[in-house]
């Protein structure tokens, strides 16, 4: 157990470091002049060549990236070009804010669509099961910015039930947040429900045509007895691991929904980084979301080995 | 304290009795601020003395205030139960909420040129003077004058005036100033006013003298709001400048001060107490940053915001559909240059340039487009509101499809392909597909590219054969005429260089003489409209939106915004 | 070769009895039918002409069925427009995507061993980033065109098909009938292109079909996000994000009709997907 983790762990940081590659060619080897772009296009040629100089957006690229690589390590992200501001600081309002959205979306999410696909898997075939599988499969494929479109229609213009905008008024309590978080957490929800639902209906079906749910009920005990103690624990499974890989997901689906509801989080900010060229900002959010995944894959990972005896003990094939 | 008695006894007494009823209401604390404000505005009561009164109430100024009232007036009964209402009253701020676009970059006003930061900055510091729809106003500085060729200006500053941490402003404030942004964004806009470096001399305490390279007649907008990098600052700040130092403290002389920021998403300003102006009626302004006019006119109508002081008339329909909305319009001298390389490609020919000036349908633009809120451009930027304009100059062009064909003809580029460069703003994009549309009509096929701001301005605007640039308003043409057109222009995007021009705007920008001006005015129009170096549509008004019965907006058409009396209604 | 026909046959039996075949491809294909045929259904140009603009934002009528745009365009003929460009950018970046990650993970899955292993790698690190974060990051490198946005939705679905393709060339590369071509002295191209590929086109069709529909996903969150290149180009995600502003207003014509297209579409190719994965799951 420990050397599965250890080496899942191994992975996730060569993962980590090849990102952290990728990005920073991606983002250094575009034309582009940081001081300029602080400056604006009216300063002279002048104090451009000075701020890059003191920047040191002049030196050679791999020097560039040894000194990002060491700034990573020690938690500096560098400066975002556009905000002036560390970039470690502006993801970090972000990050609170786009978490506070996706944890409202997961607690709305997560026992809907588990009760969604077990209800499907129990009325197996049925018009039920029909319904919650083309549903799910439907809403999954709609893109957020159409779904997010008309729940701000239907429940912000028309009815006047809650507001359009995601970001509550400074100094809003628990409460008040939380209704400006639910529309921007419908399309997230209608996204995810699909998946979770499918995997947990797939996972259910398997458990109760698998041969321990036959010798449970052979040997006489009580279908509802099966289903919580045999069938739901084995089924679950395979949930809780889409579930963390699906963190992955919420966060690109955060960037349109972000945009469109106008709330500050990590979605928005790789938006306006990606609009402005601001790519010390980029690259500081796409690493932030990169391991943000490894670690949700790995808390799933290791979930996995927990509750499933035959990964603890045997080696991963 | 003895004034400030003396002149609520002053107020009082000029009072009407329902005003008087209305103040002693308020003074006895059954009213609360907000309601006596709204209240008294109503009833016609004059800002200025609602503002003092509304003071008085606020503080200590009230106990001394109060005391003079005779006795036997309604409300003196100060002493018996202000126990039970002021718990229920006094903390009872007067807050605005108001959307601003969402900064382009760092707030730093050295750094500024677009109009959500130029909207922050406005509520937070002060120019010299103010560019305001009906001309220039004092602003930190109380007066000026110029010596007799205008080559020298001196200005002098307002007696007590602060910056919000309580220190004084200094002649010496205004030089480091001046000095300090002479590196940023606003390098080029001061050379358009011949301020050369070390030009600017603190003469004493409050006097400070600018003197010039060249005679500029209307040098005082030079340093107004028009020119929204001029705030004054400290001159501690500039000796520890460096880009974004400004958000660490926001110094500033302006009504209000920043209690709490966050980039990108808001901020919230409380009243500045040191202000030097005579009233400040709001005590808070929650600011919200909108990266688009959808958010921003949404949130206005969800009762979310107070307070829209500009959005675009292409985006607004919502707005200007709605019975409930009191919408503020002022004519403008804002508008889009689009740009034709006179010198490399399609357009460094002539008569490419004036066919597509003959393709584009203006009116259609304005009336539809603008919904209205602008007026017809003729290919010069000197607009109907700046002096020196002269309307009898030329005609004004209009689609002409046969003129605008046979010179591409004549041209032989029928066929052409080019691209076409805007930044993403307000309607730019739409006003692209319209040039777009016009170029289809003679032949020309253009292909569109839009770039966020940063990307244009640092790729695009100052290279590109076509493209589409904005321009914020100006009191008077002397920025638009320099920089984007003359030789030596910073901003010269066309490339245009045209010797009897250059020698127009250097009288043009000299002459004091309204009537001269106005003929030079007219040879640049007609010179323009021939060469059509860029194509300028239209000007745009500046739209705002609030509620039925808002009273004390003031925006300009760069983009500031004066709220010290604003009253929200509804 | 007779056994691989009857379940060739048996699929084609059971796709046929499908009803979520039948109605995914029934919405798929009238969307193909509306992008071809587009032309002869309106009697409007989706460029439109200058003096439109002064009957912008008209609701609609029988002149213009679905009212006009904030350019006094006929929406009708821009949806219809529109539906083109997203069946021309979607197939082609997902077939792209295809190729590519078959190659990709062919190549990994037969070598195996360290090419295999740093190809895995850079995968993962590019998996642990959401598709349109990829995307953006890339096109705001190399500026937002169509041929960019083909190029990158390509580029982000091939790790993912590489991934499923490595799987199952590892599992054929154990079968007798690579050992066979080994023994024949068949080179390695010959084994993976000309031996195993075939064997392994049942998963490529099903990821085919089912990237198909997140392409279009992809296509139209770019566009709407303001990736998607010239704003001329009839384009539903760039429709609904230059509309949306005057739902406030009531003008809900040119954000709705666009937003229908978009779910229509790309439930009609999922449930379609659903259908083909069923059939060869089973």
């Amino acid at each position: 157990m420990l050397r599965f983790l250890l080496r899942r762990l191994g992975l996730a940081l060569v993962s980590l470091w090849l990102l952290s590659v990728l990005v920073f060619t991606g983002t250094n080897l575009l034309p582009g002049n940081v001081g300029r772009r602080i400056l604006g296009p009216f300063a002279t040629q002048e104090s451009v060549d000075l701020l890059n100089a003191r920047l040191g957006t002049d030196r050679p690229l791999l020097t560039q990236y040894f000194d990002y690589i060491g700034g990573v390590l020690t938690g500096d992200l560098g400066t975002s070009v556009s905000f002036a501001r560390p970039v470690t600081e502006l993801l970090g309002t972000a990050l609170a804010n786009s978490t506070k959205l996706a944890l409202l979306a997961f607690v709305i999410v997560v026992p809907l669509s588990i009760l969604g696909g077990v209800i499907a898997a129990l009325k197996r075939g049925t018009l039920v099961d029909r319904s919650i599988t083309v549903f799910g499969l439907s809403a999954t494929v709609i893109p957020e910015f159409v779904s997010g479109i008309v729940v701000i229609v239907v429940f912000a213009i028309t009815l006047g039930w809650l507001p359009g905008g995601a970001q509550a008024p400074a100094g809003s309590g628990l409460f008040q947040q939380i209704r400006y978080l639910i529309l921007p957490a419908i399309p997230l929800v209608l996204v995810l429900f699909g998946y979770i639902a499918r995997i947990t209906r797939a996972g259910m079906i398997d458990a109760l045509d698998a041969d321990y749910t036959r010798t449970a009920i052979l040997k006489g005990l009580p279908r509802r007895t099966v289903i919580r103690r045999h069938v739901m624990r084995n089924a679950l499974l395979p949930t809780i691991a889409v579930v963390a890989t699906q963190v992955g997901y919420l966060f690109g689906g955060l960037v349109v929904v972000e945009v469109l509801f106008n709330y500050q989080g990590v979605g928005r900010l790789i938006f306006d980084a990606a609009q402005k060229a601001d790519f010390p900002l980029l690259a500081g959010g796409v690493l932030v979301i990169g391991v943000i995944f490894q670690v949700a894959t790995l808390v799933a990972d290791t979930m996995y080995g927990v509750l499933n005896p035959r990964v603890r003990l045997g080696a991963e094939s | 304290m003895g004034d400030t008695n003396k002149r609520f006894d002053e107020i009082r007494d000029e009072s009407t009795d329902a005003e008087k009823a209305l103040i002693d209401e308020y003074m006895a604390r059954r009213l609360s601020r907000r309601d006596f404000i709204r209240r008294g505005s109503m009833a016609g009561m004059s800002l200025p003395a609602l503002g003092f009164i509304a003071a008085c109430g606020d503080g200590d100024g009230a106990e001394d205030a109060t005391t003079t009232t005779e006795p036997g007036d309604t409300g003196t009964t100060v002493g018996e139960d202000t126990t039970t209402t002021t718990e229920a009253m006094s903390d009872d701020p007067i807050t605005v909420r108001i959307g601003f676009g969402a900064p382009a970059g760092v707030v730093d006003p050295v750094l500024i040129n677009d109009e959500g930061r130029i909207q922050f900055i406005s509520l937070i510091a002060d120019t010299l003077t103010f560019s305001s729809a009906t001309g220039l106003r004092p602003a930190l500085a109380e007066s000026w004058e110029p010596n007799d060729d205008g080559t020298q200006w001196t200005f002098t500053l307002r007696e007590g005036a602060m910056y919000n941490d309580g220190t004084p402003v200094t002649a010496d404030d205004v030089v480091a100033t001046f000095e300090g942004i002479a590196g940023g964004n606003a390098a080029s806009a001061l050379g358009t006013g011949a301020l050369p470096p070390g030009g600017t001399v603190a003469v004493d305490e409050r006097t400070v003298q600018f003197n010039l390279d060249a005679p500029v007649g209307a040098f005082p907008y030079i340093v107004s709001s028009d020119n929204y990098n001029a705030v004054i600052l400290p001159r501690s700040y500039w000796d520890s400048y460096a880009e974004g130092s400004y958000e660490s403290s926001f110094p500033g002389t302006g009504p209000f001060m920043v209690e709490d920021f966050t980039p990108g998403q808001g901020a919230v300003l409380v009243r500045n107490e040191n202000y030097w102006g005579p009233t400040v009626v709001p005590d808070r302004v929650e600011v919200t940053f909108f990266a688009d006019d959808s958010a921003m006119i949404s949130a206005f109508q969800e009762g979310r915001l107070d307070v829209i002081p500009s959005f675009s008339a292409a985006n607004g329909q919502a707005l200007l559909n709605d019975p409930n909305v009191q919408i503020g319009v002022i004519e403008t001298s804002e508008h889009r240059q689009v740009h034709m390389n006179t010198q490399e490609g399609l357009f460094a020919d002539k008569r490419v340039r004036q066919a597509l000036a003959f393709a584009v349908n203006r009116q259609a633009m304005v009336d539809g487009l603008l919904a209205s809120n602008g007026s017809l451009g003729n290919d010069h930027p000197i607009a109907t509101l700046h002096p020196g304009y002269d309307p009898d100059a030329v005609e004004q062009k209009a689609e002409d499809l046969d003129t605008a064909n046979a010179l591409i003809d004549e041209a032989g580029v029928r066929g052409a392909e080019v691209t076409l460069n805007a930044l993403a703003f307000e309607e730019i994009e739409l006003l692209a597909q319209l040039i777009q549309g016009a170029a289809a009509q003679i032949g020309i096929t253009i292909d569109i590219q839009v770039d966020d701001a940063g990307t244009y301005y640092e790729n695009y605007w100052l290279d590109s054969t076509l493209g589409i640039t904005n321009y914020g308003h100006r009191g008077v043409a002397n920025v638009f005429l320099g920089a984007p057109l003359r030789s030596d222009g910073t901003w010269n995007s066309a490339k245009f260089n045209n010797p009897e021009y250059d020698a127009l705007v250097d009288a043009f920008v000299a002459e004091t003489d309204e009537a001269a001006q106005r003929e030079l005015g007219g040879q640049i129009q007609a010179l323009l409209w021939d060469e059509v170096p860029m194509i300028i549509p239209y000007f745009i008004s500046n739209n705002s939106a609030t509620r039925m019965g808002t009273t004390g907006l003031e925006t300009t058409g760069m983009g500031h915004v004066v709220i010290t009396e604003l009253i929200v209604g509804g | 070769m007779t056994i691989a026909s009857v379940t060739r046959t048996q699929r084609r039996n059971q796709l046929l009895r499908s009803a979520t075949f039948w109605v995914g491809g029934t919405i798929t294909l009238t969307w193909i039918v509306f992008a071809i045929f587009g032309d002869f259904i309106t009697q409007y140009e989706p460029a439109g002409s200058p003096t439109d603009i002064l009957n912008r934002l008209a609701p609609p009528s029988s002149e213009h069925l679905m009212g006009t745009d904030s350019l006094g365009r006929d929406v009708l003929s821009r949806l219809l427009a529109g539906a083109r460009q997203v069946l021309i950018i979607a197939p082609l970046a997902t077939l792209i995507g295809t190729m590519a990650g078959t190659a990709l993970g062919l190549v990994t899955g037969y070598f195996g061993g360290w090419i295999d292993e740093v190809t895995s790698r850079i995968l993962d690190a590019f998996l642990s980033i959401p598709l349109i974060i990829t995307a953006m990051l890339v096109l705001a490198a190399v500026g937002p065109t169509t041929v960019g946005v083909i190029l990158v939705i390509g580029l982000v679905f091939t790790p993912i098909i590489a991934r499923t393709v490595r799987a199952s060339t590892l599992s054929e590369a154990r079968l007798d009938y690579v050992t066979a071509a080994k023994l024949r002295g068949e080179g390695p191209l010959h084994i993976m292109f000309i031996e195993i590929l075939p064997n392994v086109m049942g998963p490529i069709i099903v990821e085919f079909t089912v990237r198909l529909g997140y392409a279009i996903f992809t296509t139209l969150a770019l566009s709407f996000l303001g990736f998607g290149g010239d704003p001329s180009v009839p384009d539903w995600g760039q429709s609904i994000s230059d509309h949306y502003v005057f739902l406030s207003g009531d003008i809900w014509w040119p954000t709705l009709f666009p937003a229908l297209a978009i779910a229509s579409l790309v439930v009609g190719v999922n449930l379609l997907a659903d259908a083909i994965a069923q059939v060869f799951e089973t």
